[in-house]
Parts: structure tokens; C-alpha cells; sequence
């Protein structure tokens, strides 16, 4: 049963499947684009860190350059 | 804040087939909690990839009546909608979860407090749950719950 864990996960996945071991991991939240990801060492993805934010990034582009979350959506 | 669910399936295909949608306004923010997905078809072997996307238009869908999780609670202000005939229109980069997983399997997705999938607080916006490619067409059944 895979499954890798944060201190304080912003959300949690579990895949159920008969035929497989079930699947959990532990989710952040981009802090800029609201979006999801999975915490999977050894993945490659090479995700950010926000100091003004003080939150994780995804690693898309557009998340590189800081624009909170909040006032994205109030746009 | 009050809490709704929605269930959904998609209309049968195999690629861009919103399961259900869900529309807010400049004055209220869907914010999904809680997503759960699965496929009550005959098992297949099959691949299947979808997420929950940001729109800007609702597209044409059946319209569902979000279900208060109190019963108590007032009728939600969120316009949900399923079994998309016209896709709604996603944003360009704004997939928030993406997930591959066989038919077979069940997928849930939960969240901690304030970390929920918002849409943007602009009339027509909202979030959509879509099948985004598959191995086969397929119908997938999914449930929401969100709060506004």
C-alpha cells in the first residue's frame, strides 16, 4: 500500500481498485492556482515555494511569479 | 458556510465529457470539498483520465438541484448542472486535480479546511467535473460536495 505523508496535508487521495494494492497520497494546494497535486517522491515534478505566500506552488510557469490565490479568483 | 452535494454522470464518450458542473456568480464561490468517482458499467479493462477544470460558460446540461447536506439549510445559490450535451468552457491551464486510474477502480478525493477547488467569483464561472480522455467511451459516475 503505497502512501506518502505530509505534517499538514492540504487534501488526501485514495484509488480502490480490485484488481490493485489500494493507492493513497497525501495532496498540497498550489497556492497560487488553487490546483491540487500529489506528493510522490522520486516523481521528478519539480514543484515551488512561495515566501510572500509562505505556501507551496505547483511548478507550472505561471505560478512561478507570485499572485495569491485569493485575489486570482476575485479577478 | 453551507455544504451541498451533486451527483452526475457523463454522456457517453471517450474524451472531453463533463460528468457535472457547477456555476457560481460575483457573489458566490463554489468551493468543492469532497469528490468521489467511479464506473457502475460492466468492468472493463480500461485506461481512463479526468479532472475537476475551471469553466468560464456553463455549457448545456441537465439541470440537478444541489442537496443540502443539512437538511435544514437553505437552497444552494450554485446552479448545477449534468450529463454536459455542450462542454462549458475551461480555462486554458486551470485543470485543479488530474487524476488516471483504471475503470475498475474508485477514486475519492477529500480536502482539509480552506483548501477546497475554487472557481473564480465572476457570473458564469464555476468548476467542472470531466472525463478528459479514455481508452474506451464510458459513462462515469461522480458525486461533489461543496461548500458556497
Amino acid at each position: 500500500m503505497p502512501r506518502h505523508t505530509l505534517l499538514r496535508p492540504h487534501g488526501y487521495i485514495i484509488i480502490t481498485d480490485p484488481e490493485a494494492p489500494t493507492i493513497e497520497y497525501d495532496t498540497h494546494q498550489c497556492c497560487h492556482c488553487g490546483a491540487h497535486f500529489a506528493i510522490i517522491p522520486g516523481s521528478g515534478r519539480l514543484r515551488g515555494y512561495c515566501l510572500h505566500c509562505d505556501g507551496p506552488t505547483c511548478g507550472a510557469e505561471a505560478c512561478g511569479k507570485c499572485d495569491p490565490l485569493k485575489r486570482r479568483l476575485g479577478r | 458556510m453551507r455544504q451541498y452535494a451533486v451527483i452526475g454522470s457523463n454522456a457517453s464518450g471517450s474524451s472531453s465529457k463533463t460528468l457535472l458542473g457547477l456555476t457560481g456568480a460575483s457573489t458566490i464561490q463554489p468551493g468543492i470539498f469532497d469528490l468521489t468517482v467511479g464506473c457502475s458499467a460492466t468492468p472493463a479493462d480500461q485506461a481512463v483520465k479526468f479532472g475537476v477544470l475551471r469553466s468560464t460558460t456553463a455549457g448545456t446540461s441537465t439541470a440537478y438541484t444541489p442537496l443540502p447536506l443539512l437538511p435544514a439549510d437553505v437552497a444552494a445559490q450554485t446552479v448545477a448542472g449534468n450529463a454536459h450535451s455542450v462542454e462549458p468552457t475551461y480555462t486554458a491551464g486551470g485543470t485543479l486535480l488530474s487524476i488516471s486510474m483504471n475503470q475498475r477502480a474508485t477514486y475519492r478525493w477529500v480536502c482539509a479546511d480552506g483548501k477546497e477547488l475554487f472557481g473564480a467569483a465572476t457570473a458564469s464561472n464555476g468548476l467542472g467535473l470531466q472525463l478528459i480522455s479514455a481508452t474506451a467511451a464510458m459513462v462515469l459516475d461522480g458525486v461533489v460536495h461543496f461548500r458556497e
